[in-house]
């Protein structure tokens, strides 16, 4: 129970990554898109998002994070189901490793707003505060070997 | 008993579960207050830096500016205006001793003003002349760091047609108070220009006050980046000026495309002087294709 509990938790926040993150790979590829974000001296969405650090091996971060979101769905949605504990061990390895994926490529993002672009985007503080959310959950969903889930 | 037992180990396990990897949590919540203090102190130790390097201004050669002058007709024709920012229409009017003005207020550390710069200099070189512009970069600890353009601040230009206004509120040099340089005040119809049309329902309420802020005749009015400046990176205004002549390079497209319609919102308010850059079917479609309706 407590696992399916988890689980779901882990959907919700993976499909509210997901839009966000769509909805700024949209805004790289389509121009038309109207940015909904404050455009200030500390908030400025327009100036991270189309400073240099905004495209990493050709793509824009924010289709990372898509693909990041999607990958993360897909291991949340496998770790809901009805499967042996054994398996899903394996699956919340294959979770947990690529939430600490996801929360090193947070922390390097949140440096080079803070200290290079010198803006934040709030959009993508909204993306990073998902990330570490499902690392929280990630590890309240451990269950050490041979021990059952707790219902 | 047998169910309170089985609900403690429960509880326990849960806690076993999540409590066996809780150093996952604060080694994550330590890293993350660390990356942050790194990221501020390198922005401090960089804006410091931009503070004590700066240079003084130097004179654009005339080399660089008669880039600007020899564009060929048939590149400004090749060109068109593909991808290029359309104005806002205001319906306003602001002329000067009977020449409709070109008002540009920016700042030099702004890396979009220094992007608009070079749209605006190709444009009104076919109406005027610019002279005593010097070189200028934006700010180096800004978005599009040290953007390369060219300064209004302390430059003149001639014109039959226009009249040519320039605001640089700041230079790209950083005090030590953390501000930039302040250079020019607005004359009070200017700001009262920028209030009423930098503002909704003109630009996005997101964007009022933003900077570049370009209003050509009264009536055609810019506000932000014609194009990103990002274009621009790495190259010298050199580099960047000798592409213009024949438009060859994303930039040099870029910075056409945008001064075809600057050119072709000043032909619509100075009467299409000169006939032959304002009788140019490029021109002539850019002025077609001007708003005529206030947002």
């Amino acid at each position: 129970m407590r696992r399916h509990r988890l689980g779901l938790v882990r959907v919700v926040l993976t499909v509210i990554g997901l839009v966000i993150a769509a909805y700024l790979t949209l805004l790289h590829y389509v121009g038309s898109i109207p940015l909904v974000c404050a455009a200030g001296t500390v908030v400025d969405c327009e100036a991270v998002l189309n400073s240099p650090s905004s495209v990493v091996l050709g793509l824009p971060v924010a289709l990372w994070g898509l693909l990041w979101f999607s990958v993360a769905l897909v291991l949340a949605l496998l770790s809901g189901r009805n499967i042996r504990d054994r398996e899903a061990r394996r699956m919340w390895v294959a979770g947990f490793a690529w939430t600490l994926i996801g929360t090193l490529t947070v922390l390097w993002l949140v440096y080079q707003e803070v200290g290079v672009i010198g803006r934040i985007c709030a959009w993508c503080t909204a993306i990073h505060v998902l990330v570490l959310s499902l690392l929280v959950v990630q590890v309240q969903a451990h269950q050490p070997e041979g021990e059952p889930d707790p219902g | 008993m047998a169910p309170r037992a089985a609900q403690a180990r429960r509880g326990a396990v849960a806690q076993s579960g999540a409590g066996s990897l809780t150093w996952v949590l604060v080694v994550v919540a330590v890293a993350l207050v660390a990356t942050v203090a790194l990221a501020v102190q390198r922005r401090n130790t960089v804006q410091q830096a931009a503070a004590v390097t700066s240079t003084g201004p130097t004179p654009v050669p005339a080399a660089v500016m008669a880039d600007f002058e020899g564009i060929s007709a048939e590149t400004w024709t090749r060109i068109g205006t593909a991808n290029a920012a359309p104005p806002t229409f205001v319906g306003d009017s602001l002329g000067e001793g009977g020449k409709p003005v070109v008002l540009y207020i920016g700042a030099g550390y702004c890396p979009y003003c220094a992007a608009a710069r070079w749209s605006m200099i190709a444009a009104m070189s076919r109406f005027g002349r610019f002279s005593d512009l010097t070189y200028s970069r934006s700010s180096s600890v800004d978005v599009f760091p040290a953007t390369p353009t060219f300064s209004f601040y302390g430059g003149h230009y001639t014109s039959e047609y226009i009249v040519f206004q320039s605001v640089e509120l700041a230079s790209e040099v950083l005090m030590a108070n953390g501000q930039y340089q302040p250079l020019e005040t607005p004359t009070s119809t200017q700001e009262a220009l920028i209030r009423k049309y930098d503002a909704p329902p003109y630009v996005a309420p997101q964007g009022a006050g933003g900077i570049p802020f370009i209003l050509v005749g009264g009536r055609y009015m810019w506000s932000g980046s014609p194009f990103s400046p990002q274009v621009l990176a790495n190259q010298t205004q050199a580099d960047i000026a000798a592409t213009l002549p024949q438009g060859s390079g994303p930039a040099a497209e870029l910075i056409l495309a945008n001064a075809n319609v600057l050119t072709a919102a000043i032909c619509a308010v100075d009467g299409n002087q000169p006939t032959d850059v304002c009788s140019d079917p490029v021109i002539r479609s850019a002025i077609e294709a001007l708003p005529r309706k206030a947002p």
